[in-house]
């Protein structure tokens, strides 16, 4: 196998590129500053041909699923080809600033990002609905939690049940703040160690699989 | 970082460390077990969250989620079902493509890997989470893998996941969603779980060692903070 196809290549190069940014962020050392300030820029550069790579696979897969009219999708792919089309046309004639582009984006784009957002208030309920079944202990006190604090966000409780409030902070700033900053320091230690395996090149799952 | 070295030497030197086995990790079969016997599809995804593999904060989350996808799709080549992999930033798919085509020619069936189904869908958060929700609900897969540092959208993808009936194995590598991985998912990786699934995975004594100098790391952070607990308590302030 050639040597830049075998996984040691692309991992020690890993390991070097971490270095360059560990070492250029953390020191004052011209060099590494350099080094530090033009791996950002390719990474940069590389991000943007990935999305010209995925974009393009993208419209092939969709143009593929308008030529075979795959049942229940290819409707959808030439929404989506016509969508792509004309912002990249009104986009590249005349930038972000072109009003075409900025009406499609702000009255288009925008809302339709704001729907699904306003989507997440219904699928809560569905979850909740589905999910508060108190068949464990666990179970149990996530449900009570969670309608303290439900509750604790509704004004017109309060009214009816006062103290309401406080009872749902301090179960906010205590048990749950406690569990979420002990939660992140696991996180955080967790972080640190898969980096150090990828740095050591020890880490190759992101690679090509198991070995 | 010093104690995780600490760990890995004494991993070396010592004895091979043995974690306890995840279930999330041994439910991966199952889940694609139950889709060799529906005949439907897997589906996996690592989720929106932060700036792909390029930021600091959640590139580690993405690669951790990447990293379990190797044993998702040596599971799915082995069995013959399809496995599916939609991405919201386009430098995963060839990483993707990577580690799914490589599983296949490893289960010795690289004819049955499909490049088509490892898909960009959308660079903006919730164009992603439409474009995932549109194909959960028109493809139905029989199991749901969401794996990665989990944003808004979690609700979106798992809400939908469970709408159609879909076996869940979720993990957030951040933790303002995990709340949501809990209550939709059948089997779930809690905080740092995801990070050291990714290490049991391959089973290498040199990875469970880092594993278990995150565990000397946290005894280290708990005693910190017991004694801090405590000097503070009888008013004793080291930093003023």
């Amino acid at each position: 196998m050639e040597w830049y196809k075998q996984v040691a290549f692309p991992a020690v190069l890993t390991s070097i590129v971490i270095v360059i940014i560990f070492f250029g962020y953390f020191t004052v050392l011209e060099p590494l500053n350099v080094a530090f300030s033009r791996v950002t820029i390719w990474s940069t550069v590389i991000a943007a041909f990935a999305l010209i790579v995925g974009a393009g696979g993208a419209i092939m897969l969709h143009l593929r699923h308008i030529s075979k009219k795959t049942p229940g999708q290819w409707p959808f792919s030439i929404v989506l080809i016509v969508c792509i089309v004309a912002m990249s046309v009104f986009g590249l004639y005349g930038g972000p600033s072109q009003p075409q582009y900025a009406w499609m984006f702000k009255w288009m784009y925008q809302n339709l990002g704001a729907t699904m957002s306003a989507l997440l208030g219904f699928q809560i309920v569905y979850v909740l609905y589905k999910s508060f079944r108190i068949k464990t202990v666990e179970m149990g006190i996530f449900t009570v939690t969670a309608t303290i604090i439900l509750m604790r966000n509704t004004p017109i409780l309060e009214t009816i049940f006062p103290g309401l409030t406080n009872i749902g902070t301090w179960v906010l700033m205590t048990p749950m703040m406690s569990a979420q900053r002990g939660a992140l320091i696991a996180l955080g230690i967790g972080a640190v160690a898969y980096s150090v395996r990828v740095l050591l090149t020890h880490e190759r799952g992101h690679f090509g699989g198991e070995r | 970082m010093a104690l995780n070295l600490i760990g890995l030497y004494l991993a070396l030197k010592w004895k091979k460390p043995t974690i306890r086995k995840l279930p999330a990790l041994e439910a991966v079969a199952e889940a694609v077990g139950r889709a060799a016997e529906m005949g439907k599809p897997v589906h996996f995804t690592t989720s929106s969250g932060g700036g792909g593999l390029y930021t600091s904060e959640f590139g580690v989350g993405h690669l951790a989620g990447l990293a379990i996808l190797g044993r998702i799709a040596r599971y799915c080549a082995a069995n013959g079902v399809t496995l599916v992999c939609n991405f919201r930033w386009p430098e995963e798919v060839p990483v993707a493509t990577a580690i799914v085509s490589q599983a296949y020619l490893a289960e010795g069936v690289p004819e049955d890997f499909n490049k088509d189904n490892i898909r960009f869908v959308a660079g903006g958060q919730m164009p992603f989470a439409a474009g995932v929700m549109g194909y959960l609900e028109r493809e139905r897969p029989a199991s749901a893998f969401t794996l990665g540092p989990i944003w808004a959208e979690s609700l979106n993808l798992l809400g939908t996941g469970q709408q159609v009936g879909a076996f869940q194995i979720g993990g957030s590598s951040t933790w303002g969603n995990t709340q949501f991985v809990v209550a939709t998912c059948d089997y779930f990786f809690i905080g740092g779980e995801i990070y050291a699934a990714a290490a049991q995975v391959s089973e290498d004594p040199r990875q469970l060692g880092t594993i278990q100098g995150e565990d000397f790391a946290k005894v280290f952070s708990i005693a910190l903070c017991i004694v801090g607990a405590i000097l503070t308590t009888v008013g004793i302030s080291i930093f003023g």
